[in-house]
Protein backbone atom coordinates (compact mmCIF):
# COMPACT_ATOMS: atom_id res chain seq x y z
CA UNK A 1 0.00 0.00 0.00
CA UNK A 2 1.34 3.53 -1.08
CA UNK A 3 0.84 6.82 1.18
CA UNK A 4 -1.22 8.10 -1.60
CA UNK A 5 -3.67 5.19 -1.23
CA UNK A 6 -4.55 5.98 2.81
CA UNK A 7 -4.63 10.04 1.55
CA UNK A 8 -7.17 8.82 -1.08
CA UNK A 9 -9.42 6.62 1.54
CA UNK A 10 -9.09 9.75 3.66
CA UNK A 11 -10.43 11.74 1.09
CA UNK A 12 -13.58 9.96 0.49
CA UNK A 13 -14.31 9.43 4.06
CA UNK A 14 -18.19 10.24 5.14
CA UNK A 15 -19.14 13.45 5.21
CA UNK A 16 -20.92 13.12 8.33
CA UNK A 17 -17.70 12.48 9.97
CA UNK A 18 -16.65 16.22 8.85
CA UNK A 19 -19.07 18.05 10.62
CA UNK A 20 -17.45 18.55 13.62
CA UNK A 21 -13.90 18.86 12.22
CA UNK A 22 -15.57 21.93 9.85
CA UNK A 23 -17.31 23.52 13.12
CA UNK A 24 -14.03 23.61 15.10
CA UNK A 25 -12.18 24.22 12.02
CA UNK A 26 -13.44 26.86 10.96
CA UNK A 27 -14.86 28.62 14.10
CA UNK A 28 -18.32 28.56 12.02
CA UNK A 29 -20.86 26.19 12.12
CA UNK A 30 -22.92 27.87 9.25
CA UNK A 31 -25.35 24.69 8.34
CA UNK A 32 -23.97 22.35 10.16
CA UNK A 33 -24.45 20.33 13.42
CA UNK A 34 -21.23 20.89 15.50
CA UNK A 35 -19.40 18.86 17.92
CA UNK A 36 -16.50 21.15 19.75
CA UNK A 37 -15.41 20.52 23.28
CA UNK A 38 -13.14 21.70 25.93
CA UNK A 39 -9.56 21.18 26.13
CA UNK A 40 -6.69 21.03 28.54
CA UNK A 41 -3.74 22.39 27.91
CA UNK A 42 -0.51 21.32 29.71
CA UNK A 43 -0.93 22.92 32.82
CA UNK A 44 -4.41 22.33 33.33
CA UNK A 45 -5.82 25.63 31.68
CA UNK A 46 -9.51 24.95 30.32
CA UNK A 47 -8.82 26.02 26.51
CA UNK A 48 -12.33 26.13 24.16
CA UNK A 49 -11.45 24.52 20.78
CA UNK A 50 -14.48 26.83 19.65
CA UNK A 51 -13.13 29.92 20.94
CA UNK A 52 -11.89 31.03 17.81
CA UNK A 53 -11.99 34.32 17.83
CA UNK A 54 -9.69 37.14 15.92
CA UNK A 55 -7.69 39.47 14.29
CA UNK A 56 -4.25 39.91 15.17
CA UNK A 57 -4.59 43.56 13.53
CA UNK A 58 -7.40 44.97 16.10
CA UNK A 59 -5.51 43.73 19.19
CA UNK A 60 -6.02 45.02 22.61
CA UNK A 61 -4.30 45.18 25.37
CA UNK A 62 -6.24 45.85 28.86
CA UNK A 63 -9.37 44.72 30.43
CA UNK A 64 -12.92 45.24 30.26
CA UNK A 65 -13.56 44.92 34.51
CA UNK A 66 -17.06 43.55 34.51
CA UNK A 67 -18.86 43.89 38.25
CA UNK A 68 -21.29 45.25 39.69
CA UNK A 69 -21.49 46.54 43.19
CA UNK A 70 -23.71 44.60 45.93
CA UNK A 71 -23.12 41.66 43.45
CA UNK A 72 -20.65 38.62 43.60
CA UNK A 73 -19.29 37.20 40.30
CA UNK A 74 -17.84 38.89 37.20
CA UNK A 75 -14.66 38.56 35.52
CA UNK A 76 -12.08 40.58 33.16
CA UNK A 77 -11.61 40.06 29.86
CA UNK A 78 -8.52 41.28 28.00
CA UNK A 79 -7.48 40.53 24.69
CA UNK A 80 -3.75 40.83 23.36
CA UNK A 81 -1.51 39.17 20.67
CA UNK A 82 -0.21 36.17 22.36
CA UNK A 83 0.27 35.66 25.83
CA UNK A 84 -2.35 37.75 27.45
CA UNK A 85 -2.08 35.40 30.32
CA UNK A 86 1.05 32.94 31.04
CA UNK A 87 -0.14 31.04 28.43
CA UNK A 88 0.01 31.27 24.54
CA UNK A 89 -2.98 32.78 24.18
CA UNK A 90 -4.88 35.43 23.02
CA UNK A 91 -7.74 36.62 24.90
CA UNK A 92 -8.43 35.52 28.48
CA UNK A 93 -11.35 35.73 30.55
CA UNK A 94 -10.53 35.70 34.43
CA UNK A 95 -12.18 35.83 37.92
CA UNK A 96 -12.10 39.16 39.98
CA UNK A 97 -12.20 36.91 43.15
CA UNK A 98 -10.19 33.28 43.57
CA UNK A 99 -12.85 30.64 41.93
CA UNK A 100 -11.15 27.78 43.28
CA UNK A 101 -13.85 25.31 44.41
CA UNK A 102 -12.86 23.26 47.79
CA UNK A 103 -13.46 19.54 46.20
CA UNK A 104 -16.09 18.18 49.44
CA UNK A 105 -18.50 21.04 47.42
CA UNK A 106 -18.61 18.70 44.95
CA UNK A 107 -20.42 15.87 45.53
CA UNK A 108 -21.66 13.67 42.54
CA UNK A 109 -20.26 10.96 40.67
CA UNK A 110 -17.54 13.24 38.42
CA UNK A 111 -15.41 12.64 41.78
CA UNK A 112 -14.55 8.99 40.64
CA UNK A 113 -13.36 10.01 37.62
CA UNK A 114 -9.35 10.21 39.02
CA UNK A 115 -9.53 6.63 39.97
CA UNK A 116 -10.43 5.82 36.16
CA UNK A 117 -7.28 8.39 35.50
CA UNK A 118 -5.21 6.77 37.58
CA UNK A 119 -6.16 2.99 36.50
CA UNK A 120 -5.53 4.30 32.81
CA UNK A 121 -2.21 5.84 33.88
CA UNK A 122 -1.13 2.43 35.33
CA UNK A 123 -2.11 1.29 31.76
CA UNK A 124 -0.72 3.51 29.58
CA UNK A 125 1.22 2.62 27.06
CA UNK A 126 2.58 5.72 24.74
CA UNK A 127 2.00 3.37 21.39
CA UNK A 128 -1.83 2.96 21.58
CA UNK A 129 -3.15 4.71 24.88
CA UNK A 130 -4.86 7.66 24.98
CA UNK A 131 -2.80 10.13 27.51
CA UNK A 132 -4.24 9.90 30.81
CA UNK A 133 -5.80 12.55 33.06
CA UNK A 134 -8.66 13.66 30.50
CA UNK A 135 -12.27 12.31 30.75
CA UNK A 136 -15.08 12.88 28.71
CA UNK A 137 -18.62 11.65 29.42
CA UNK A 138 -22.06 12.32 27.23
CA UNK A 139 -25.48 12.85 28.75
CA UNK A 140 -28.70 13.06 27.35
CA UNK A 141 -29.94 15.88 29.42
CA UNK A 142 -28.21 18.59 31.34
CA UNK A 143 -30.09 18.04 34.10
CA UNK A 144 -28.12 14.50 34.05
CA UNK A 145 -25.28 16.15 33.78
CA UNK A 146 -25.49 18.63 36.35
CA UNK A 147 -26.69 16.10 38.33
CA UNK A 148 -22.96 14.00 37.84
CA UNK A 149 -21.10 16.72 38.84
CA UNK A 150 -23.10 17.38 41.95
CA UNK A 151 -22.12 21.14 42.69
CA UNK A 152 -24.87 22.73 44.03
CA UNK A 153 -24.21 26.39 43.09
CA UNK A 154 -24.34 25.51 39.62
CA UNK A 155 -26.99 27.76 37.78
CA UNK A 156 -28.36 26.18 34.26
CA UNK A 157 -29.54 29.13 31.92
CA UNK A 158 -32.56 27.42 30.01
CA UNK A 159 -32.56 28.69 26.10
CA UNK A 160 -35.09 27.83 23.77
CA UNK A 161 -33.02 25.65 21.47
CA UNK A 162 -32.72 22.09 20.54
CA UNK A 163 -29.92 20.46 22.50
CA UNK A 164 -27.69 18.29 20.49
CA UNK A 165 -25.01 17.30 22.53
CA UNK A 166 -24.61 17.41 26.46
CA UNK A 167 -20.40 16.65 27.59
CA UNK A 168 -18.83 16.57 30.75
CA UNK A 169 -15.12 16.89 30.35
CA UNK A 170 -12.91 16.45 33.35
CA UNK A 171 -8.96 16.69 33.88
CA UNK A 172 -6.70 15.80 36.54
CA UNK A 173 -3.91 16.65 38.08
CA UNK A 174 -1.13 15.24 39.02
CA UNK A 175 -0.90 14.08 42.57
CA UNK A 176 2.88 15.98 43.97
CA UNK A 177 5.02 12.75 44.65
CA UNK A 178 4.00 10.56 41.86
CA UNK A 179 5.11 13.20 38.80
CA UNK A 180 7.88 10.79 36.69
CA UNK A 181 6.62 7.63 38.12
CA UNK A 182 2.81 6.15 37.59
CA UNK A 183 0.96 9.24 38.14
CA UNK A 184 -2.28 9.43 40.33
CA UNK A 185 -4.39 12.40 40.06
CA UNK A 186 -6.82 14.65 41.85
CA UNK A 187 -9.90 16.51 40.16
CA UNK A 188 -8.73 19.54 38.40
CA UNK A 189 -11.03 21.00 36.20
CA UNK A 190 -14.43 20.05 35.03
CA UNK A 191 -16.36 21.80 31.96
CA UNK A 192 -20.08 21.28 31.35
CA UNK A 193 -20.33 21.53 27.61
CA UNK A 194 -23.94 21.76 26.00
CA UNK A 195 -24.64 22.21 22.16
CA UNK A 196 -27.80 23.84 20.97
CA UNK A 197 -29.05 24.76 17.66
CA UNK A 198 -31.77 27.63 16.93
CA UNK A 199 -32.45 26.93 12.86
CA UNK A 200 -29.26 28.78 11.49
CA UNK A 201 -27.78 29.81 15.00
CA UNK A 202 -25.33 27.21 16.36
CA UNK A 203 -24.80 27.86 20.40
CA UNK A 204 -22.41 26.28 22.59
CA UNK A 205 -22.78 26.70 26.07
CA UNK A 206 -19.34 26.05 28.90
CA UNK A 207 -19.90 25.95 32.63
CA UNK A 208 -16.14 25.27 33.74
CA UNK A 209 -15.61 24.91 37.66
CA UNK A 210 -12.22 24.57 38.68
CA UNK A 211 -11.17 22.93 42.12
CA UNK A 212 -8.97 23.87 45.01
CA UNK A 213 -6.11 21.35 43.84
CA UNK A 214 -5.05 23.69 40.71
CA UNK A 215 -3.30 27.33 41.24
CA UNK A 216 -5.27 30.22 40.94
CA UNK A 217 -3.69 31.13 37.78
CA UNK A 218 -4.68 28.28 36.16
CA UNK A 219 -8.21 29.12 36.86
CA UNK A 220 -9.90 30.94 33.75
CA UNK A 221 -10.88 30.48 30.21
CA UNK A 222 -8.56 31.70 27.91
CA UNK A 223 -8.53 31.54 23.81
CA UNK A 224 -6.57 31.72 20.60
CA UNK A 225 -6.77 34.05 17.96
CA UNK A 226 -6.93 33.32 14.14
CA UNK A 227 -5.51 35.39 11.54
CA UNK A 228 -7.85 37.38 9.17
CA UNK A 229 -10.64 37.69 12.15
CA UNK A 230 -11.43 40.93 13.58
CA UNK A 231 -12.47 40.85 17.23
CA UNK A 232 -14.48 44.06 19.35
CA UNK A 233 -15.18 44.10 23.17
CA UNK A 234 -17.89 45.16 24.74
CA UNK A 235 -20.28 44.53 27.72
CA UNK A 236 -23.66 44.43 28.56
CA UNK A 237 -25.64 44.94 32.06
CA UNK A 238 -28.31 42.55 32.53
CA UNK A 239 -30.15 43.01 36.64
CA UNK A 240 -27.03 45.03 37.21
CA UNK A 241 -24.50 42.03 36.35
CA UNK A 242 -21.90 43.01 33.62
CA UNK A 243 -21.25 40.62 31.18
CA UNK A 244 -18.61 40.74 28.83
CA UNK A 245 -18.46 40.11 24.95
CA UNK A 246 -16.52 39.24 22.48
CA UNK A 247 -17.42 39.80 18.54
CA UNK A 248 -15.42 37.53 16.18
CA UNK A 249 -15.69 38.54 12.31
CA UNK A 250 -14.20 37.21 9.30
CA UNK A 251 -15.10 33.51 9.87
CA UNK A 252 -15.34 31.55 7.36
CA UNK A 253 -18.46 31.57 5.27
CA UNK A 254 -19.11 35.17 6.44
CA UNK A 255 -20.38 33.82 9.70
CA UNK A 256 -20.22 35.18 13.16
CA UNK A 257 -18.93 34.66 16.58
CA UNK A 258 -20.35 36.18 19.89
CA UNK A 259 -19.02 34.94 23.11
CA UNK A 260 -20.68 36.05 26.35
CA UNK A 261 -18.69 35.62 29.75
CA UNK A 262 -19.93 35.51 33.33
CA UNK A 263 -18.67 34.53 36.50
CA UNK A 264 -20.95 33.87 39.47
CA UNK A 265 -20.05 31.41 42.17
CA UNK A 266 -16.85 30.17 41.31
CA UNK A 267 -18.19 29.11 38.00
CA UNK A 268 -17.44 30.52 34.83
CA UNK A 269 -19.90 30.60 32.02
CA UNK A 270 -20.12 31.26 28.54
CA UNK A 271 -21.85 30.88 25.98
CA UNK A 272 -20.92 31.38 22.28
CA UNK A 273 -22.76 32.09 19.14
CA UNK A 274 -21.87 30.78 15.48
CA UNK A 275 -24.24 32.16 12.72
CA UNK A 276 -24.98 34.43 9.70
CA UNK A 277 -25.10 38.46 10.09
CA UNK A 278 -28.33 38.43 9.07
CA UNK A 279 -29.52 36.11 12.56
CA UNK A 280 -27.81 39.15 14.57
CA UNK A 281 -31.46 39.49 15.99
CA UNK A 282 -31.91 35.77 16.69
CA UNK A 283 -28.67 35.87 18.60
CA UNK A 284 -29.44 39.58 20.58
CA UNK A 285 -32.47 37.60 22.14
CA UNK A 286 -30.75 34.42 22.60
CA UNK A 287 -28.25 36.17 24.54
CA UNK A 288 -30.46 38.17 26.32
CA UNK A 289 -32.51 35.40 27.42
CA UNK A 290 -29.49 33.71 28.70
CA UNK A 291 -28.27 36.54 30.44
CA UNK A 292 -31.63 37.27 31.88
CA UNK A 293 -31.05 34.10 33.32
CA UNK A 294 -28.74 34.28 35.94
CA UNK A 295 -30.70 35.34 39.58
CA UNK B 1 -28.91 31.58 2.07
CA UNK B 2 -28.26 28.20 3.43
CA UNK B 3 -27.18 25.16 1.98
CA UNK B 4 -30.36 23.75 1.76
CA UNK B 5 -31.82 26.16 -0.61
CA UNK B 6 -28.24 26.14 -2.36
CA UNK B 7 -28.84 22.45 -3.10
CA UNK B 8 -32.71 23.16 -4.19
CA UNK B 9 -31.04 25.77 -6.84
CA UNK B 10 -28.65 22.99 -8.26
CA UNK B 11 -31.13 20.31 -8.26
CA UNK B 12 -33.62 23.13 -10.03
CA UNK B 13 -31.11 23.45 -12.21
CA UNK B 14 -30.66 27.45 -11.65
CA UNK B 15 -27.20 28.64 -12.92
CA UNK B 16 -27.69 30.94 -9.55
CA UNK B 17 -26.74 27.97 -7.27
CA UNK B 18 -22.92 28.37 -8.49
CA UNK B 19 -22.98 32.17 -7.91
CA UNK B 20 -24.74 30.88 -4.33
CA UNK B 21 -21.95 28.31 -4.15
CA UNK B 22 -19.16 30.77 -4.63
CA UNK B 23 -20.49 33.42 -2.31
CA UNK B 24 -20.70 30.77 0.57
CA UNK B 25 -17.31 28.54 -0.07
CA UNK B 26 -14.83 30.31 -2.60
CA UNK B 27 -12.60 31.25 0.62
CA UNK B 28 -13.06 27.98 2.32
CA UNK B 29 -12.56 25.95 -1.31
CA UNK B 30 -9.60 28.12 -2.09
CA UNK B 31 -8.41 27.05 1.91
CA UNK B 32 -7.89 23.80 0.50
CA UNK B 33 -6.57 23.76 -2.99
CA UNK B 34 -4.15 26.02 -1.59
CA UNK B 35 -2.97 24.09 0.66
CA UNK B 36 -2.85 21.43 -1.52
CA UNK B 37 -1.52 23.33 -4.50
CA UNK B 38 0.51 26.16 -2.99
CA UNK B 39 -0.27 28.19 -6.25
CA UNK B 40 -3.28 30.73 -6.00
CA UNK B 41 -3.92 30.39 -10.23
CA UNK B 42 -4.11 26.23 -10.40
CA UNK B 43 -6.20 26.49 -6.92
CA UNK B 44 -8.44 28.95 -8.73
CA UNK B 45 -8.88 26.86 -11.30
CA UNK B 46 -9.22 23.84 -9.19
CA UNK B 47 -12.22 25.47 -6.91
CA UNK B 48 -13.95 26.20 -10.59
CA UNK B 49 -13.61 22.48 -11.72
CA UNK B 50 -15.08 21.77 -8.23
CA UNK B 51 -18.16 24.34 -8.66
CA UNK B 52 -18.64 22.30 -12.54
CA UNK B 53 -18.51 19.32 -10.84
CA UNK B 54 -20.91 19.79 -8.26
CA UNK B 55 -22.91 21.20 -10.86
CA UNK B 56 -22.89 17.75 -12.73
CA UNK B 57 -23.13 15.67 -9.84
CA UNK B 58 -25.79 17.43 -7.47
CA UNK B 59 -28.87 16.42 -9.50
CA UNK B 60 -27.59 12.97 -8.76
CA UNK B 61 -26.05 13.10 -5.27
CA UNK B 62 -28.10 15.10 -2.52
CA UNK B 63 -25.85 15.90 -0.26
CA UNK B 64 -26.97 16.90 3.41
CA UNK B 65 -23.53 18.52 4.11
CA UNK B 66 -23.08 21.11 1.34
CA UNK B 67 -19.62 22.10 2.54
CA UNK B 68 -18.10 18.78 3.14
CA UNK B 69 -19.33 17.97 -0.19
CA UNK B 70 -17.64 20.56 -1.98
CA UNK B 71 -14.96 20.03 0.51
CA UNK B 72 -14.34 16.18 -0.34
CA UNK B 73 -14.47 17.59 -4.46
CA UNK B 74 -11.90 20.28 -4.44
CA UNK B 75 -9.41 17.84 -2.22
CA UNK B 76 -9.49 15.12 -5.02
CA UNK B 77 -9.68 18.06 -7.81
CA UNK B 78 -6.44 19.22 -6.43
CA UNK B 79 -5.04 16.22 -5.71
CA UNK B 80 -5.18 15.01 -9.51
CA UNK B 81 -4.36 18.55 -10.19
CA UNK B 82 -0.78 18.25 -7.71
CA UNK B 83 -0.38 14.01 -9.26
CA UNK B 84 -0.59 15.59 -12.87
CA UNK B 85 2.36 17.86 -12.07
CA UNK B 86 4.35 14.97 -11.18
CA UNK B 87 6.61 16.99 -8.85
CA UNK B 88 4.51 16.22 -5.75
CA UNK B 89 7.47 15.84 -3.56
CA UNK B 90 9.52 18.94 -4.76
CA UNK B 91 6.35 21.50 -3.56
CA UNK B 92 6.53 21.73 -0.32
CA UNK B 93 3.27 22.14 0.51
CA UNK B 94 1.24 20.61 3.13
CA UNK B 95 -0.22 18.02 1.07
CA UNK B 96 3.46 17.04 0.54
CA UNK B 97 4.48 17.12 4.04
CA UNK B 98 0.97 15.45 5.61
CA UNK B 99 2.27 12.42 2.40
CA UNK B 100 5.46 12.33 4.05
CA UNK B 101 4.45 11.67 7.74
CA UNK B 102 1.76 9.27 6.97
CA UNK B 103 4.10 7.59 4.68
CA UNK B 104 5.41 5.84 7.87
CA UNK B 105 2.21 3.96 8.75
CA UNK B 106 2.89 2.46 5.14
CA UNK B 107 5.30 1.20 3.04
CA UNK B 108 6.16 2.14 -0.34
CA UNK B 109 5.54 0.18 -2.76
CA UNK B 110 2.23 -1.08 -4.98
CA UNK B 111 1.77 -4.34 -5.98
CA UNK B 112 -1.43 -5.97 -7.15
CA UNK B 113 -1.34 -8.45 -4.09
CA UNK B 114 -1.39 -5.86 -1.87
CA UNK B 115 -3.59 -3.22 -3.45
CA UNK B 116 -6.42 -2.72 -1.50
CA UNK B 117 -9.62 -2.14 -2.44
CA UNK B 118 -9.62 1.81 -1.61
CA UNK B 119 -13.51 1.25 -0.37
CA UNK B 120 -12.74 -1.58 2.22
CA UNK B 121 -9.85 0.96 2.84
CA UNK B 122 -11.65 3.87 3.48
CA UNK B 123 -14.19 2.15 5.41
CA UNK B 124 -11.74 1.15 7.57
CA UNK B 125 -10.32 4.80 8.27
CA UNK B 126 -14.18 5.06 9.31
CA UNK B 127 -13.98 3.09 11.46
CA UNK B 128 -10.83 3.72 13.08
CA UNK B 129 -11.83 7.45 13.44
CA UNK B 130 -15.04 6.16 15.59
CA UNK B 131 -12.53 5.20 17.80
CA UNK B 132 -10.64 8.13 18.48
CA UNK B 133 -12.00 10.64 21.17
CA UNK B 134 -12.82 13.91 19.37
CA UNK B 135 -9.41 15.91 20.00
CA UNK B 136 -7.89 13.09 18.20
CA UNK B 137 -9.85 12.96 15.48
CA UNK B 138 -10.02 16.53 14.54
CA UNK B 139 -6.78 17.20 14.66
CA UNK B 140 -5.89 14.21 12.46
CA UNK B 141 -8.93 15.25 9.85
CA UNK B 142 -7.52 18.71 9.63
CA UNK B 143 -4.20 17.56 9.44
CA UNK B 144 -4.98 15.11 6.55
CA UNK B 145 -8.38 15.39 5.46
CA UNK B 146 -8.05 19.78 5.28
CA UNK B 147 -3.90 19.32 5.10
CA UNK B 148 -3.97 22.52 7.26
CA UNK B 149 -0.67 23.33 8.80
CA UNK B 150 0.52 21.64 12.02
CA UNK B 151 0.58 24.96 14.02
CA UNK B 152 -2.77 26.14 12.03
CA UNK B 153 -3.77 22.59 13.44
CA UNK B 154 -2.86 22.96 16.58
CA UNK B 155 -4.14 26.48 17.13
CA UNK B 156 -7.99 25.54 16.40
CA UNK B 157 -7.82 22.56 18.73
CA UNK B 158 -6.65 24.66 20.96
CA UNK B 159 -3.87 22.87 22.02
CA UNK B 160 0.17 23.62 21.92
CA UNK B 161 2.10 22.24 18.67
CA UNK B 162 4.16 20.09 20.23
CA UNK B 163 1.11 18.81 22.06
CA UNK B 164 -0.37 18.70 18.70
CA UNK B 165 2.44 16.43 16.83
CA UNK B 166 2.90 14.36 19.86
CA UNK B 167 -0.98 13.56 19.09
CA UNK B 168 -1.16 12.94 15.68
CA UNK B 169 1.91 10.37 16.10
CA UNK B 170 -0.07 8.44 18.59
CA UNK B 171 -3.06 8.96 16.12
CA UNK B 172 -1.04 7.81 13.26
CA UNK B 173 0.71 4.73 15.21
CA UNK B 174 -2.39 3.78 16.28
CA UNK B 175 -4.06 4.01 12.63
CA UNK B 176 -1.18 1.42 11.62
CA UNK B 177 -2.07 -1.31 13.67
CA UNK B 178 -5.47 -0.66 13.54
CA UNK B 179 -5.08 -1.49 9.90
CA UNK B 180 -2.46 -4.18 10.41
CA UNK B 181 -5.23 -5.89 12.68
CA UNK B 182 -7.81 -5.09 9.87
CA UNK B 183 -6.00 -7.26 7.71
CA UNK B 184 -4.52 -4.62 5.49
CA UNK B 185 -0.73 -5.39 4.00
CA UNK B 186 0.75 -2.18 4.93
Amino acid sequence: MKEEQLMEAIGKIDESMLREVETVRNGSGGNTERTGVTHTGHKGLRRKWLIPVAACMVMMIGGIGAYASGLLGGGSLKTGKGNVGKFNSDYEYTALEDIRIPVSEIKGDVRSVTKQMNQEAANFDPTSSQMPGTKQKRFATVEEAVDYIGYKKLTVPDINADVLEVTVHTDGIEKEGTKGSTPEYDLAHITLETMYRRGEVVVQEFYSLSTENVEEDQTGVRGIVMPDWTITQDTKTVNGRVFNILKTEGLDNGNIGTEVFWQQDKVIYTIYFIYPPAKQDTVDMLMKEWMEAFR
Amino acid sequence: MNDVQIVEMYRNRNEQAIQATMEQYQRYLMKIAMQILGDEQDAEECVNDTYQAAWNSIPEKNPENLSAYLGKIVRQEAIDRLRERQRLKRQGTEYAASLEELSEVVAGGRTPEQEADTAFLKAAVERFLKTLPGDARVLFLGRYFYFDSLKETAAYCGMSESKAKSMLLRTRRKLKKFLKKEGFDL
